[in-house]
């Protein structure tokens, strides 16, 4: 294992078909930056909560917003570009997560930024699901000289707490009509948006097609989630779960994103059957509660390692299968937007994420939870709570992490693993 | 509790001291009484359902243990003191509480209490939100009729009621924008006492407190020549903050820490008309956002010597905005201070502060 600059470390990752996905990713950037930089390509910059599908099936590529700050973080920029928002005057305590390719935009300076910078996106896009977002997206496509496409996050007063087993066939009452139809109409102004200025059409029959491939993708995924919470042991690592469910979402709905995803199934099955484990002394089974530790992925493995706790469940995985699995019925339109106008409220708001949160610790024998909770953040903070004392009310104990995602300021590698393992000791675990 | 002869000093102060006195009385009288957060929720409806309305306020008073328990740090301290007095049982006289969607912190509590409340851990009014949507597309305008029909609905609002409780809030309108032409004045009132009537106005919708606070302005005594100062940011609690600028020789004579409410009734049909009024309602930090010289213009047209940010540590989006602020109030010579992660109660070290800043200004001549 490897020791980044910041004191992060990078986990270990066992299945053939993660590196297969990386190696996929890097091939993308490639093509990516090849296309925006190079070619100068219309594209867009959009947040993860946000309908991709559209861009996929214009063919215009897109960089998400949480995808460049983990890459900016991974390339150990982050503090750098946290001291540039210092000095323009934000204060500190604004949010750290969204607004890293701001602060790297902002500071001009095309011999530090990964690949020099972004040129001038067609469009930002991004859900207005916390107060910061406006904001920095209206000041970055300011700074790059384009538009802030924003998307409303409404209301959701139909509050059902089995959300997740309803939401295949029942979307359209579960995320509610009106918001449904807020959102379909968002998206065509988005759609005719990005025709004119890019020239490209947007073609229904290819979408529909998208939509269902998405589905089956996603439907693998959420056989493999299954799979790996029924097994003991724990087949595969969240090192091994998280690249093989992100990097085919980033390009859901394409045929190497299906492929992909099928392949991890497969590879998953294999372990289960072979009673393959991932880690060779599983004593505790965890729960990983927020977004990825991007600046310090191996903090799960040197509490696999060392104390035999296997993080067996993190969102991502699955989130897949409630949150993005939808019956089409004729109106694919509809559908999407039924995928994305909650897509943050479910993971962050009560009733819907402590109920998901607690039924799916039942289902993977979950012992124990961390909950990542970034200061300053109330978005990613959000829920948290009420998640954690529902989690103790079901037996489970839980221990709150005060720590950023993408901002390693504050963090520790040795003394968050030691903070989580006397936490385990504390509980008997 | 005041009765309608009280001093109107003393009725203010009561209202400070104990911001749901008036309505709480009104309660045990048999009133129905609704709730409401914030300055943008549109009161007429509640008017217009026979009940009475009440604007939630909370001051530092102690411990949020309870709240505490549920809310994260980076939620507004002044709903968590909300939800400290809600498990507390101290709203419950109250049938039904209004959240804004519009406020990132309270349209969460909204959450957060309909789920307390779904598994038994507290009781309490019936939390509803007023989901107006926010961005400047016509299909936008569209929900917020549609959340404004249903928040109607849920009221029990009458239609035929509406004229009148749009007429009753034009009047209140009226009073606070006389008191701002006063406070903006040659001669101010001081901002402080101001701040205390706005303050006190949301919690006591009786015609009562409207004869009351026009007779304190009839009566009032302004400030001999004082700094003259634009107060910009968040809600402040109390009136240190503007009792630290008085001492320094200041006087906040233009406070923007609120949506600026409209003046003129809404024409038919109502209820579009009142929805259209909210979708388009610009707080300050949604102006700055769409005018990066919004604190220049605003101290030029209230001839401000000086312009004091106040932001607390809980502000998510004020910090994204202060900073081209503060670089073009620099620009146009417009001397600045910026008070950021601020505890929500001013301390020591803040007042100092200001009231150092202002006691350097000069006035304009």
């Amino acid at each position: 294992m490897s020791v980044t600059p910041s004191g992060g470390q990078r986990s270990r990752k066992d299945l053939a078909c993660t590196a297969a996905a990386t190696a996929h990713q890097r091939q993308f950037v490639a093509d990516l930056k090849r296309r925006v930089i190079d070619n100068g390509e219309p594209f867009a910059i959009a947040q993860a909560d946000t309908p991709h599908e559209i861009f996929h099936a214009m063919d215009i590529p897109l960089i998400s917003n949480q995808w460049w700050s983990a890459y900016i973080s991974a390339k150990q920029l982050s503090p750098r570009y946290f001291a540039v928002l210092d000095k323009l005057g934000y204060p500190s305590n604004s949010c750290r997560y969204c607004s890293l390719g701001l602060a790297c935009t902002l500071d001009n300076d095309p011999s530090t930024a990964p690949w020099g910078g972004l040129p001038k996106p067609t469009v930002l896009v991004a859900r207005l699901t916390c107060e910061c977002i406006r904001h920095v997206f209206g000041q970055w496509a300011e700074a790059l000289g384009s538009d802030f496409f924003p998307l409303e996050a409404p209301g959701w007063t139909h509050k059902d707490p089995d959300w997740f087993t309803k939401s295949h066939e029942d979307w359209e009452e579960l995320y509610e009509p009106r918001r449904i139809e807020l959102l379909v109409r968002e998206m065509r102004a988005l759609i005719e948006l990005l025709e004119t200025r890019t020239g490209r059409r947007f073609d229904e029959d290819k979408f529909t097609a998208l939509m269902h491939a998405v589905n089956e993708q996603e439907g693998y995924i959420a056989e493999a989630a299954r799979m790996i919470g029924a097994a003991r042991p724990c087949p595969v690592s969240i090192a091994d779960q998280m690249p093989n469910t992100m990097i085919p979402q980033w390009h859901r709905g394409s045929p190497w994103a299906v492929a992909h995803a099928r392949r991890f199934r497969d590879e998953v099955a294999e372990r289960v059957a072979g009673g393959v484990a991932a880690s060779s002394n599983e004593r505790v089974r965890l729960m990983w509660i927020g977004a990825g530790l991007w600046h310090d992925p191996g903090f799960y493995s040197t509490l696999e390692d060392r104390h035999g706790a296997v993080f067996v469940w993190s969102m991502y995985m699955p989130f897949a299968g409630p949150q993005y699995i939808r019956n089409l019925r004729d109106r694919p339109m509809h559908a999407l937007a039924s995928r994305v106008c909650s897509m943050n409220e479910v993971l962050h708001l009560p009733p819907w994420m402590n109920s998901w949160m607690v039924s799916e610790a039942k289902r993977c024998g979950i012992d124990a939870a961390v909950v990542l909770v970034p200061p300053d953040n109330r978005l990613s903070q959000s829920g948290t709570l009420l998640t954690q004392r529902a989690l103790e009310e079901a037996g489970i104990p839980a221990l709150r992490l005060s720590a950023d995602m993408v901002d390693a300021k504050e963090w520790n590698h040795e003394r968050m693993v030691e903070y989580v393992a006397d936490f385990l000791r504390s509980k008997g675990l | 509790m005041n009765s309608p002869s009280t001093n109107p000093v003393d009725l203010v102060s009561a209202l400070i001291d104990d911001p749901l006195g008036a309505a709480r009385d009104a309660a045990r009288a048999g009133a129905r009484v609704i709730g409401y957060y914030g300055n943008d929720i549109p009161v007429a409806l509640i008017l217009a359902a026979g009940a009475l309305p009440v604007r939630l306020r909370a001051a530092p008073r102690g411990p949020t243990a309870r709240a505490d328990l549920y809310l994260e740090s980076a939620h507004s301290p002044e709903l968590r003191a909300l939800v400290e007095q809600w498990f507390a049982g101290e709203l419950d006289f109250i049938e039904t509480v209004i959240f804004p969607r519009s406020d990132d912190s309270a349209q969460r509590v909204y959450y957060y209490l309909c789920e307390l409340q779904r598994r038994g851990a507290c009781a309490g009014p019936r939390p509803l939100l007023y989901d107006v949507a926010g961005i400047g597309r016509p299909v936008s305008v569209d929900y917020t009729r549609e959340s404004t029909r249903r928040l109607a609905r849920d009221l029990g609002t009458s239609e035929e009621q509406l004229p009148q409780a749009l007429r009753r809030v034009a009047v209140r309108e009226k009073l606070m924008s006389d008191l701002r032409a006063r406070c903006a004045a040659d001669s101010p009132l001081p901002g402080s006492w101001a701040w205390a009537v706005v303050r006190a106005s949301g919690c006591d919708w009786r015609e009562t407190f409207d004869d009351g606070a026009r007779r304190w302005l009839d009566d009032a005594t302004s400030l001999p020549r004082a700094r003259r100062i634009l107060l910009a940011g968040d809600l402040l609690p109390d009136a240190s903050l503007h009792e630290a600028i008085e001492n320094a020789g200041g006087s906040v004579v233009l406070e923007l820490t609120e949506s600026a409410a409209d003046e003129d009734p809404a024409s038919s049909p109502l209820l579009d008309a009142l929805a259209d009024h909210f979708h388009a309602r610009r707080t300050p930090v949604r102006a700055m956002r769409e005018d990066a010289h919004w604190a220049v213009r605003n101290a030029r047209n209230g001839r401000a010597d000086a312009v004091v940010f106040w932001l607390a540590e809980e502000d998510e989006s004020l910090p994204w905005e202060i900073a081209r602020q503060m670089r073009n109030l620099a620009t146009a010579g417009i001397p600045a201070l910026a008070l950021t992660r601020q505890s929500w109660k001013p301390d020591h070290a803040a007042l100092g502060r200001v009231g150092e800043f202002v006691a350097g200004r000069e006035s304009q001549p």
